[in-house]
């Protein structure tokens, strides 16, 4: 007799996440265990123009045994530790309340079918990540004019937690300091939280940070907003003064409450920046430890190095003239690379220096691509990091193409908001033909100061 | 059920009784599907009920001997449908009957290709319904099918796998061809519809679903399907209401007849349609299983022809655009053009009730 297919139904989630993985969105990830597909760890970043903006938030998924018949259970790990509500439907113990998965009794909305998948929940999920989530909730059509300040100051307490909770505590989680920027140990940090769903998930399996070194780049990527956000919200909002209360919140702490504090975010937010810098320059010092214990990877590093020099020096690659050295000639972690603009390019006359900064678990952990050279482009931050894309990312050659071709920027750019490195310049880049123009003469002027640098 | 003066009732009972009935609330428990059983079961049920339904539910075994109880999990319609398609390919006999079924549901992976659903999305749900052709048709030959496939559809996942199949089916056939559909729909496109009540786990089905069910996968299968409505309305016997008669290429396999209670589908039976040690009667559908059993080889170009779906002999649907204009603006049953004469007579004077079914 024919009985379920529970390999059937794996194949599919495989091939469910290969599809996201493969994908172009940049504000979905999802990551499994090989040991167990069933249980997926995802990250939705959050949506640009809403309070949510570029917040790393992660999901536990689970699929049953039924799946895809019933739904996967979802909950929301980015909780503060079991003590935040993000929104009127991710409660603080990381309950997901939506119709498509069949745990929103509200108004009717679309319900779960078997053509439904690990995608459309994550879009799904994301899209109670709105610009203006206290509509969320079922109640807000009967509220009256004068309570249109509550919408308002919900939004303003999402904005402040989102970048103290789903951005700066996460960040410095994974680097290992405290909000004062001192080391702390992981002891400590699990000893002084009371309860915390993600630690007690945490404690069940293995230490498992799928995302860690997504986090650590996309942060880089999106510090200029964040800095902005701090800088625009503090102005707003007066330090010390308390979140209002949502008639929605409360019972069992599934509320948001706190203080503004911006001050300290803007702080926070440097010392997470100076600690990625200081892990660039400790990749640095463990790579040179390596090459003297003649490591597989240094040894290989050493050798593609060897190998793409002689290609890529000798011009074996076509258009602009590049070069790549090593900075230490005894460490192949640490490469440099000399890209001249094309002529008749808007990078023409420019001479860009670029350092890339491959970490001791390479391919694991994704190599830096920071400009040592001033330039005004939309892929770079003001903070010099370069926003690429490798087709593929385990091999260096592949990276030393993407950051060719995301200087270059003449392919046919698609508009991806997800992609907004340099505010200014992406403003500028899209805000129109007039606009664009400008663009590209600020682009040409740094790529001519460049050869004066 | 509690039992009430059943003599002089006053229009506060009577109003009663149809509150009652409207909350009527099929068992969630029991088996998926249950043994088949004599319909004085039901008439016993409804003994205490109000006169309507008690004359209603008498003379239900004179025409309808057995009855089967289905789940009342929201998924009795569906469930029941694809019951019943067995069971009549089962009483049909012919354990190649099988194979040609196979045939033409693999084939209608293209009309599932075309309403743009990806095969990863329908595969393991229609291998599941592939393999429990083959089982059955093995069993058959063995003579236990009918115990091979009640444990099929007592075998939750398993089950739930072959309803999930239909309900892709039934949502990419509405939506290849959303002409035919779209005029029974409210305010709604058939996308909207087949992705609000069709394709969910939880959607019940209803009269539109049931109707494009019946058409992809009754019809060319030259399986007939009756629905028994026992309702309030008037009368003394339950309103039968049969969807496109089977007129495809002329082979008849048998017939899936329903019992509609408010929100529930059980499956009735007629002397007929019983297993033969069962039947007293010497029926055409006896005869109809003795025929030549062919090779599956040797499938005649007819048959085969009938295989896709969408390809029966007569379009049920041609005659349809004649019919909007004098159905339209009111409510109706979508198929209210396919009554036969007498039934059409005989439900004339009764309120026409929705096209929705809800739950």
């Amino acid at each position: 007799m024919a009985s379920s297919n529970p390999s059937g139904s794996i194949a599919r989630i495989t091939k469910e996440i290969a599809n996201i993985q493969k994908g172009s969105d940049l504000s979905l990830a999802v990551a499994f265990k090989d040991t167990d597909v069933r249980h997926v760890r995802a990250l939705i970043v959050g949506p640009p123009d809403t309070p949510y903006e570029f917040g790393f938030f992660e999901f536990s998924i689970k699929f049953g045994h039924d799946y895809p018949i019933k739904a996967p259970s979802v909950r929301c790990i980015t909780t503060n530790y079991g003590r935040t509500r993000f929104n009127p439907n991710i409660y603080n113990c990381g309950k997901v309340c939506l119709s498509i998965l069949g745990t929103w009794e509200g108004e009717p909305g679309e319900q779960w079918s078997s053509a439904q998948g690990l995608e459309s929940v994550l879009l799904s999920v994301q899209s109670l990540m709105s610009a203006h989530p206290y509509e969320n909730e079922p109640g807000f059509e009967g509220m009256s004019k004068k309570e249109e300040t509550k919408p308002r100051n919900y939004i303003a307490k999402i904005r402040h937690e989102t970048i103290r909770i789903a951005v700066l505590q996460r960040l410095e989680t994974l680097l290992d300091i405290g909000e004062d920027a001192t080391l702390v140990t992981p002891t400590r940090r699990s000893k002084e939280k009371t309860y915390s769903a993600e630690v007690a998930y945490q404690a069940l399996t293995e230490p498992w940070d799928p995302f860690a070194d997504l986090l650590k780049r996309r942060f880089l990527w999106y510090y200029d907003t964040y800095a902005k956000t701090i800088e625009r919200a503090s102005s707003e909002q007066r330090d010390g003064e308390r979140f209002d209360i949502m008639e929605f919140e409360g019972g069992n702490s599934n509320w948001m409450i706190g203080r503004f504090e911006y001050k300290r975010l803007e702080q926070r937010l440097k010392n997470v920046a100076q600690a990625l810098e200081k892990e660039r320059k400790d990749w640095e010092r463990e790579g040179a430890q390596q090459v003297q214990q003649q490591t597989q990877p240094a040894v290989q590093l050493a050798f593609q190095f060897k190998q793409l020099q002689q290609r890529w020096n000798q011009g074996t690659y076509s258009c602009a003239k590049k070069e790549i050295s090593l900075p230490d000639p005894t460490n192949p972690f640490v490469w440099n690379l000399t890209l001249f603009g094309k002529p008749m390019s808007n990078l023409d006359g420019g001479v860009f220096n670029i350092t890339l900064s491959i970490p001791p678990n390479f391919p694991e952990a994704q190599p830096r691509a920071k400009m040592e050279t001033p330039i005004f482009h939309r892929r770079v931050t003001s903070a010099g990091y370069l926003c690429y894309f490798p087709p593929k990312p385990e091999e260096i050659s592949s990276h030393l193409q993407a950051i060719v071709a995301a200087l270059e920027d003449d392919e046919n750019p698609t508009f991806d908001p997800r992609a907004v490195v340099n505010i200014a310049a992406f403003d500028l880049f899209w805000g129109g033909e007039e606009k664009r123009k400008v663009y590209h003469r600020k682009l040409r002027r740094s790529a001519q100061e460049s050869s004066e640098f | 059920m509690a039992s009430y003066p059943q003599q002089d009732m006053s229009d506060e009972q009577l109003s009663e009784f149809q509150k009652l009935s409207n909350e009527y609330v099929p068992e969630v428990t029991g088996p998926l599907v249950g043994e088949r059983q004599s319909s004085t079961a039901i008439v016993a049920e409804y003994a205490s009920a109000d006169p309507v339904f008690q004359a209603k539910t008498e003379a239900l075994p004179q025409k309808y001997s057995h009855y089967r109880t289905v789940r009342g999990d929201g998924s009795c319609g569906w469930r029941a449908v694809a019951f019943g398609y067995f069971e009549a390919l089962i009483h049909h006999g012919d354990p190649s009957r099988f194979l040609e079924e196979e045939t033409r549901l693999r084939s209608s992976s293209n009309i599932l290709n075309m309403a743009g659903f990806d095969p990863f999305i329908y595969e393991d749900f229609a291998d599941a319904m592939f393999d429990l052709l083959r089982d059955v048709a093995s069993a058959m030959q063995a003579g236990h099918a009918e115990q091979t496939l009640l444990a099929a559809f007592n075998d939750e996942s398993n089950q739930a796998s072959i309803l999930t199949y239909l309900k892709t089916l039934t949502a990419a056939w509405m939506k290849t061809r959303p002409q035919d559909y779209a005029p029974w729909l409210l305010e709604q496109t058939v996308e909207e519809y087949c992705n609000a009540s069709v394709m969910p786990t939880s959607a019940e089905i209803e009269n539109v679903g049931l109707s494009a069910l019946k058409d992809t996968f009754l019809s060319p299968a030259g399986i007939t399907l009756e629905v028994l409505y026992l309702d309030r309305s008037e009368g003394s016997e339950v309103n039968m209401h049969r969807f496109s008669p089977v007129n495809h290429g002329g082979f008849d396999v048998g017939t899936v007849r329903l019992l509609y209670r408010p929100g529930h589908y059980d499956l009735l039976y007629k002397l007929q349609d019983l297993p033969h040690a069962a039947a007293s009667v010497s029926t055409y559908l006896q005869i109809a299983s003795q025929t030549h059993r062919e090779p599956i080889c040797a499938i005649g170009m007819p048959d085969f022809l009938t295989g896709f779906a969408g390809m029966s002999y007569v379009s049920p649907h041609q005659a349809w655009p004649g019919w909007q204009q004098q159905l339209a603006g009111g409510p109706f049953r979508p198929s209210a053009w396919e009554f036969e004469p007498d039934v059409l007579q005989a439900t004339a004077q009764s309120p026409l009730q929705t096209a929705m079914f809800r739950k």
